[in-house]
């Protein structure tokens, strides 16, 4: 949206990294395995703001003070991107074949927002949330552009017993390349993605030093790299215990499909009180909710 | 203020800073006087600074009392959307907070990132300090894993007292708008129904929501509300309306009517446009006849 005829274009959310042409600088043993997806319907790209409505507005407002946002970026092919604002699912928006989006939001006062993008495909898997700090400027559109998601990365059985290490498949953008830290830089190695945005790698320390291992993820495009993926743990040699608090279902307190605001009033309802133990807003099961357990809730928050 | 005692308070900050921990740390939170606060008192902004991702922050503001009267606290700007504590005065020269950041907050994009502010009259002159403690963070991860924050004290030389004057705000729109969900869940309030809302108001922060009822078509009084609001029970015939209010008196007013109220509204529109069609073909054939 384009009030005054001015237009502001940020090209400052890019993250610029030196990329080895094959940056092995441990032992670790990165295989691509052909991966062949079911495709999906593809869409034309229809960026959609999704108004509120049923409420009313009163006292002296001004809406020509309005400031709105336009963001571009690349997640992956046919991709549905959403845009939260301070948590808040606002807009959302469907990605081309090349896995490009483009997703604008207008009515936005001025002010201060933390706005997330997390790209989901089509079996409800999602990526990590981008989040950046943005201030709008009044009267004008602020165009953010050159976005680059996190991969959408699923650990295949990585923790099964007696595993020799972790099975990865995904999305991210075609001809990026997929770039693999093990145990904070101790293992690197790189994975190539598919022309249609898929990869499939599994990831081997090769001296298969039994334990529990952590990995992270994140894509490359030329000289862009995109934010580093949530860890993913995987063991070697033996089972990961059960552990609390580690899976988007345990976060889900009302098992409605989503994370979000209803999640948070049980949790902020349940705060810093005594609870049953077992109750299921103690998502850590350390016998209390605390600032931990909504920070548990803020990683898998999906709004 | 005596030079003195402001060069000592100096030497003690510096020898702080040189002695803390020179291990990494997943944040920093920044006092920063905002200098734009115009005459009379002091506003402070506390702002923080990722290292690593993090996506939960508590913590303590102290102030001394003596010096120093709180007028005003605001969270407006805040990076924080979801506050477990909303920063306030605990007791006197200490205000607390504790409060997360759905989907974290990450160094390469957040630079100063602003937690809230305050505004401060001062009481008498003298050399100060604010400082923040019980700092923790939690880093955006699925462990609720804690760190370490980096901090450092603020010095103020107040040279006279003075009241905070009112600051100059320009707010121009009212609080975002925002849905009211409905949540029956045994995990809140033993099952009972529940009202769920929450918006922001950038321009000067929302300072209330109010509640009223409609049963039978009459509205009740506009009363205090505060999200989870657990109701009596839907009744076929009621509907609410929350109204979220800013600081200088924008509202919003967003209306929940019960699914079951809606369907009868629904239907019955139905049946009277039948109705109303039966009856004007009733007429014609009337007039022809």
């Amino acid at each position: 949206m384009n009030i005054l005829g001015r237009t502001i274009t940020v090209c400052a959310v890019m993250f610029f990294v030196s990329v080895p042409a094959f940056a092995a600088t441990g032992s670790l043993d990165v295989r691509v395995v052909p991966f062949s997806p079911t495709p999906t319907p593809s869409s034309t790209p229809t960026p959609t703001a999704s108004p509120l409505s049923g409420g009313s507005v009163s006292g002296d407002v001004s809406w020509s003070r309005i400031a709105a946002i336009e963001l571009n970026g690349v997640a992956f092919p046919r991709a549905t991107v959403h845009l939260l604002k301070d948590g808040v699912d606002v807009a959302r928006s469907d990605a081309d074949d090349e896995g490009r989006f483009r997703i604008a939001l207008s009515g936005l006062a001025g002010g201060s927002y933390l706005f997330g993008l997390t790209a989901v495909a089509n079996d409800g898997t999602r990526t990590d949330p981008y989040s950046f700090v943005a201030i709008p400027i009044l009267g004008s559109t602020t165009h953010i552009s050159n976005i680059l998601l996190p991969p959408l990365v699923v650990a295949e059985d990585s923790q099964a017993a007696g595993g020799t290490g972790a099975w990865l498949r995904g999305w991210t953008a075609p001809g990026a390349q997929i770039e693999v830290t093990v145990d904070d830089g101790v293992w690197q190695g790189i994975a190539f993605v598919h022309n249609d945005g898929s990869y499939r790698a599994e990831v081997i320390p090769n001296d298969q030093r039994s334990g529990e291992h952590v990995l992270r993820v994140r894509a490359i495009v030329g000289r862009m790299g995109s934010p580093s993926s949530r860890e993913i743990r995987f063991v070697v040699g033996e089972a990961l215990p059960s552990v609390c608090g580690t899976g988007v279902d345990t976060a889900d307190i009302n098992d409605d499909g989503r994370v979000d605001l209803v999640d948070f009033s049980i949790l902020s309802f349940w705060y810093e009180k005594p609870i049953d133990a077992g109750a299921r807003a103690d998502l850590n099961c350390d016998g209390s909710v605390t600032l931990a357990d909504v920070s548990i809730l803020a990683f898998f928050w999906t709004g | 203020m005596t030079s003195s005692r402001f060069i000592a308070l100096c030497a003690g900050v510096l020898l702080g800073v040189l002695l803390s921990p020179l291990r990494g740390h997943a944040a920093e939170l920044i006092l920063v006087r905002d200098g734009s606060s115009g005459s009379g008192g002091v506003t402070v902004r506390v702002v923080v600074k990722p290292e690593e991702p993090v996506n939960a922050l508590s913590g303590e503001l102290r102030y001394d009392p003596a010096l120093l009267k709180v007028e005003d606290v605001n969270a407006a700007n805040s990076v924080i959307s979801l506050w477990t504590r909303a920063p306030a005065e605990n007791s006197e020269g200490v205000i607390v907070f504790a409060g997360a950041i759905p989907g974290g907050l990450t160094p390469a994009v957040a630079v100063n990132a602003e937690v809230f502010r305050v505004r401060f009259s001062t009481r008498s002159a003298g050399a100060t300090s604010l400082r923040m403690s019980d700092l923790v963070a939690y880093l955006h991860g699925p462990n609720a894993q804690r760190d370490v924050v980096r901090t450092a004290p603020l010095l103020l030389d107040l040279t006279r007292p003075a009241s905070a004057s009112e600051p100059l705000m320009l707010d121009f729109s009212p609080p975002e708008p925002f849905v009211v969900r409905l949540v029956k869940s045994v995990e809140l309030m033993n099952a009972a129904s529940v009202l769920v809302f929450q918006t922001a108001d950038k321009g000067s922060g929302v300072v209330s929501y109010q509640v009223r009822e409609r049963r039978f078509g009459i509205w009740s009084d506009w009363r205090e509300a505060q999200s989870p609001m657990r109701i009596s029970g839907i009744h076929l015939l009621s509907a609410y309306e929350i109204k979220a209010v800013d600081a200088v008196g924008h509202e919003y007013i967003a209306r929940f009517t019960p699914p079951r109220l809606e369907a009868l509204w629904t239907i019955g529109a139905s049946l009277g446009e039948k109705i109303w069609h039966i009856m004007r073909s009733a007429v014609r054939w009337l007039r022809v006849w």
